[in-house]
């Protein structure tokens, strides 16, 4: 299936693609003085000096927000392709839409009463 | 009065035409259940109970009655199929909250959640059972593994509880990866069709012999995680010994009907064409699991993993009857063999949530002497045991001995040899059980009863309690009389093919 010719071009795009990461990777080496020093193996962390251990705990919490904020981020990501023909689906998609939305926000309430939109 | 007549007719036949009213009448369960919880503040845990088996009997009611509807006018055996396994999730889902409720009470954990879970897990499973579509069904597969998930770290301050739930929540992403692989290689080979129907138009069996065998072997992969079968059993024991029992006892029959659903129609529909090769595939995970899930089974000290041990030998026999399927019969043997199993897993996991409940252990060495203490529950446990392994009079030996005699009569005689013979040994293991419950002497397991039933009594949850008897004594006499009533069972299970 993959040996006709129609895929010549795909076979060398292939490789053009592989053999980039390893030439960056390569030419550093015969490039670069190689110079160790406590510095260097430290993380880079915008600048900021680094405290402690990388393996570090995280509040829950901001999963719990991410959690939320999803359920507004995929009502609008569903929304989007509704709302741009809207004229053409009519009522019906209205009416499906107006159930999505209210599933959603059955579910948003459900996560606002229960505290997962406060800090402590 | 002429229009109100028209207008219930006109009600009547749109409401029998929307196939998916059980599953909206689910959902606005659901949403109730979420609402008032909500609005009570975790505190009319009663009426939440109601509710959710009020809405379950209303989906099964409206789903018989659409049933009924339909054969008067026309007959579509796809549509018989989906239709017998729905009815069989919110059978489950009915006998498996009934028997729940009082083990999440006694624990003091929210109730909401758990039937929340439940109810969504039953409806996954239920759209997975009559989809006809390859987005549909991986997204209604996803939903009933991820409330399955949830629910298997219920008790989330209990360590294994937790490794349960992640080793669930791994093995069941990488299975469904490995059926996504499959779906898109169908996908692909198709010209890019969806449906089910569409898809086996589109296939051209011989010129793409090599992929379609590549994608069939990723969908065998994907499926038979789910129903873990034998190479792909490993997380079945681990996960049912660390989640909570009533949860086990929910996951260890929905999750595998609706996987049976799932395989039967893939299989039946997608791949006719090459049956020989898959059938041999199939047969030898089936071989697999039976010997060494009865193997296992034997050595196990826990109830409950020996219950997974013996759910994986389960699904072996059950396989049989997909593989005997032929067009006079249906999947006949395997439906029938499916609602029996139903019926005595959900009784036995009732025994043991009862028995956990009083004194707070699964071992198998705790139940020695049981029935000095509670007769009724000895007596149910025995009939459901017996009826698993398949002991004569009791409806687990109908249902095998239809499952092995088709099995014969299609010729696959190595299977029901196998078959039999780790039957034997199984009745080996659950006897082990019931010797020890009638000879044994009670010594240690004292002090943890007292303490439980102190806390019962205190909690004076009657009603509850109640509602686990009844859903054990249900299932132990529905397993014990449902051979007498195989006959009829078959002749409506008979005319499934597609």
């Amino acid at each position: 299936m993959f040996l006709s010719h129609q895929y010549d071009s795909f076979w060398i795009f292939l490789l053009v693609c592989i053999s980039i990461p390893l030439l960056a990777f390569s030419i550093t080496r015969f490039a670069a003085p190689p110079r160790e020093g406590p510095e260097k193996s430290t993380s880079y962390e915008s600048g900021i000096e680094p405290k402690g251990d990388t393996w570090i705990r995280f509040q829950i919490r901001y999963y719990m927000f991410a959690l939320v904020f999803t359920v507004f981020d995929v009502e609008t990501v569903f929304l989007y392709p509704w709302a741009t023909s809207f004229e053409e689906l009519g009522l019906f998609a209205f009416v499906e839409v107006i159930v999505f939305i209210f599933i959603l926000i059955v579910g948003l309430v459900y996560a606002w009463r229960k505290g997962a939109l406060e800090w402590c | 009065m002429n229009d109100i007549n028209l207008f219930l007719a006109k009600l009547t036949y749109t409401s029998a035409k929307l196939t998916i009213l059980p599953e909206i009448i689910l959902i606005l369960g659901l949403v109730a259940v979420v609402v008032i919880d909500l609005l009570s503040k975790g505190k009319n845990t009663f009426l939440l109970y109601k509710i959710s088996m009020v809405t379950l009997l209303a989906s099964a009611v409206i789903l018989l009655w659409q049933w009924g509807f339909f054969t008067a006018y026309e007959r579509s055996h796809a549509r018989d199929f989906g239709n017998i396994f729905r009815f069989f999730l919110l059978i489950c889902s009915l006998l498996s909250i009934s028997s729940s409720v009082d083990y999440i009470l006694c624990s003091k954990m929210s109730l909401a959640e758990f039937l929340l879970f439940k109810l969504a897990a039953g409806l996954g499973g239920m759209v997975l059972s009559c989809a006809n579509d390859l987005v549909t069904i991986y997204v209604s597969l996803e939903f009933l593994a991820l409330s399955s998930c949830f629910l298997s770290g219920y008790t989330k301050r209990d360590m294994r509880s937790n490794e349960a739930t992640m080793k669930f929540l791994l093995m069941s992403g990488a299975s469904s990866s490995l059926l996504l692989y499959g779906f898109s290689l169908l996908y692909g080979l198709s010209g890019g069709q969806l449906q089910l129907d569409k898809i086996v138009d589109g296939i051209i069996f011989n010129r793409y012999g090599s992929i379609i065998y590549l994608s069939a072997a990723f969908t065998t992969a994907g499926t038979a995680f789910k129903l873990s079968l034998f190479p792909f059993h490993q997380w079945t024991p681990d996960v049912y010994e660390g989640s909570p029992t009533p949860v086990v006892a929910f996951f260890s029959v929905t999750s595998k009907v609706a996987a049976l659903a799932l395989f039967t129609r893939l299989f039946g529909l997608i791949f006719p064409y090459f049956s020989n090769e898959w059938h041999v595939a199939v047969g030898l995970l089936a071989t697999f699991s039976m010997i060494l899930g009865n193997l296992i089974a034997v050595t196990q000290r826990s109830v409950k993993r020996m219950l997974a041990f013996s759910s994986i030998s389960q699904i072996g026999y059950i396989m049989i009857g997909v593989l005997s399927a032929d067009s006079g019969n249906g999947y006949a043997s395997m439906i029938t063999y499916t609602f029996i199993y139903i019926l005595m897993n959900l009784g036995t996991f009732a025994c043991i949530t009862l028995f956990g409940l009083r004194t707070g252990t699964d071992n198998i060495r705790d139940y020695a002497g049981l029935y000095m203490k509670d007769p009724v529950l000895t007596f149910s446990l025995v009939l459901c045991l017996l009826s698993l392994g398949g002991m004569p009079p009791l409806s687990g030996f109908f249902g095998k001995l239809y499952l092995f005699w088709h099995g014969w009569k299609a010729g696959l005689y190595s299977l029901v040899l196998v078959a039999l013979v780790t039957s034997v040994i199984s009745i080996y293991y659950y006897l082990k059980i019931i010797k020890l419950m009638f000879t044994g002497k009670s010594g240690r397991s004292d002090t943890p009863l007292n303490s439980r039933q102190n806390s019962l009594v205190s909690l004076s949850i009657s009603i509850s309690k109640n509602s686990l008897e009844i859903a054990m004594i249900i299932c132990a006499l529905a397993s014990t009389l449902s051979g007498i009533f195989i006959d009829p069972i078959i002749e409506i299970t008979r005319n499934t093919f597609f």
